[in-house]
């Protein structure tokens, strides 16, 4: 070790992250159901683009929630996690993304749904035998969201039944990884406990909102940060960190610009021109249409 | 909560035995976890650092079972550690046991954190 010290070991600099073509190739699907979903969007405002209108309108929440959320979240979690059999969720909800869109029996998107869904629920199983914190009963509760959502929708209900239990996921997932967060500064119980009361407040006035068939955007959209007052991630820590020497992806990872998208989202929704909907457009698939 | 003898901070100082260990660390310091911005050693993600006849074998963890940063964090260290004169062979484990918890953060760590003293 001789001429090593401290400032040549400072100088150094990190390595580049390396991303497995696989990876990227299920990265790439989830990027396809996001297009197709913001495609759908936009028609849905009537702002029609290219492509099979109708179907992206109409499959747009699920391609949201599932084809790129889903996608991403187990992804993460398959990594996390080390196993082979983990990225059989992340690989299903990407071919679930254009299942939904083209023009083939819907069961095929509901039964890929389906599949990833159990292995997502596997996943947190594992991840429970090995810790047992709160956060992760938090994210496991959001995991048993999707396992009943799929069960509506392979039930043959309409997706707009199964919208609470897509909300359960995203919002028990993202809370769950503020939680989690939030271990790095000081939870007293106090705090703890009036993270657990806004979670369920947070819930219940979603529940609310979809009720009253307000104008809520798409599928809800859970907030990952620009969270309502009183909401989990009001009290919870965001991108507040990053606070030695972080380039990169470490700045990237940590920027708090990140949090404000779904905030613009909401925005460009109450600006969009209000439009009447029948019955059938609103989270509907072609299996809930037909149904 | 794991017992205080137990947490890596205290026993990377018993570890830290001789100048090739004591490097292992310094370079281990360089390595920043991306969502916290501290370093693994302070964050008491470093289980394990033991060199013999140069070759390196680190135990890690990662501050939850559902964090995806294990592999970028393993390629960060072995990076950081097969750049150090001496080191030929660098081995890393990630492990979930015993679980991490706050406990493990270094007072260094604390203090980047926003931890009252």
């Amino acid at each position: 070790m001789a001429g090593l010290t401290a400032a040549t070991v400072r100088a150094r600099t990190p390595a580049t992250p390396q991303v497995s073509p696989q990876k990227l190739a299920i990265l790439a699907f989830a990027g396809v159901s996001l297009l197709a979903c913001l495609l759908g969007a936009l028609a849905l405002l009537g702002f029609p683009g290219p492509g099979p209108t109708a179907q992206l309108a109409g499959a747009h929440g699920l391609l949201m929630t599932m084809g790129f959320l889903g996608t991403v979240i187990s992804l993460e979690r398959a990594v996390a996690l080390g196993r082979t059999w983990g990225f059989v969720a992340p690989v299903a909800t990407g071919l679930a993304g254009p299942a939904l869109v083209v023009d083939g029996p819907a069961i095929v998107a509901t039964s890929l749904i389906a599949v990833a869904s159990i292995v997502y629920l596997a996943m947190y199983l594992l991840f429970l035998g090995m810790d047992r914190a709160l956060h992760i009963w938090v994210q496991a509760a959001g995991a048993v969201g999707w396992l009943l959502a799929t069960a509506l929708l392979q039930a043959g209900r309409p997706v707009g039944d199964a919208v609470l239990a897509l909300a359960v996921l995203l919002i028990l997932t993202v809370a769950g990884e503020r939680l989690e967060l939030a271990r790095l500064l000081v939870l007293t119980p106090t705090r703890r406990a009036l993270f657990l009361a806004a979670a369920g407040a947070s819930l219940r006035a979603w529940c609310w909102l979809h009720g009253s068939r307000t104008r809520a955007p798409g599928l809800g959209a859970p907030r990952s940060s620009g969270w309502p007052p009183g909401s989990p991630g009001s009290i919870l820590p965001g991108g507040r960190f990053g606070s030695q020497g972080s380039r990169g992806s470490s700045r990237f990872a940590s920027s708090p610009g990140m949090s404000g998208w779904p905030s613009a989202a909401r925005r460009g929704w109450r600006l969009a021109p209000r439009r009447p909907r029948s019955p059938g457009t609103r989270c509907a698939t072609r299996s809930s249409s037909a149904s | 909560m794991p017992d205080e003898a137990t947490t890596p901070a205290l026993a990377l100082g018993v570890l830290a035995t001789n100048d090739e260990e004591r490097a292992v660390l310094e370079a281990l310091r360089t390595v920043i976890d991306p969502e916290l911005g501290v370093n693994l050693v302070d964050l008491g993600l470093v289980y394990g650092a033991v060199v013999h006849n140069g070759y390196a074998t680190i135990t890690l963890t990662t501050t939850t079972p559902t964090c995806p940063l294990g592999t970028y964090l393993s390629d960060q260290v072995e990076w950081a550690l097969r750049s150090l004169p001496g080191i030929e062979e660098v081995e890393i484990e990630v492990v979930h046991s015993p679980a991490w918890s706050p406990a493990m953060l270094s007072e260094s760590a604390r203090r980047m954190l926003g931890w009252p003293g």
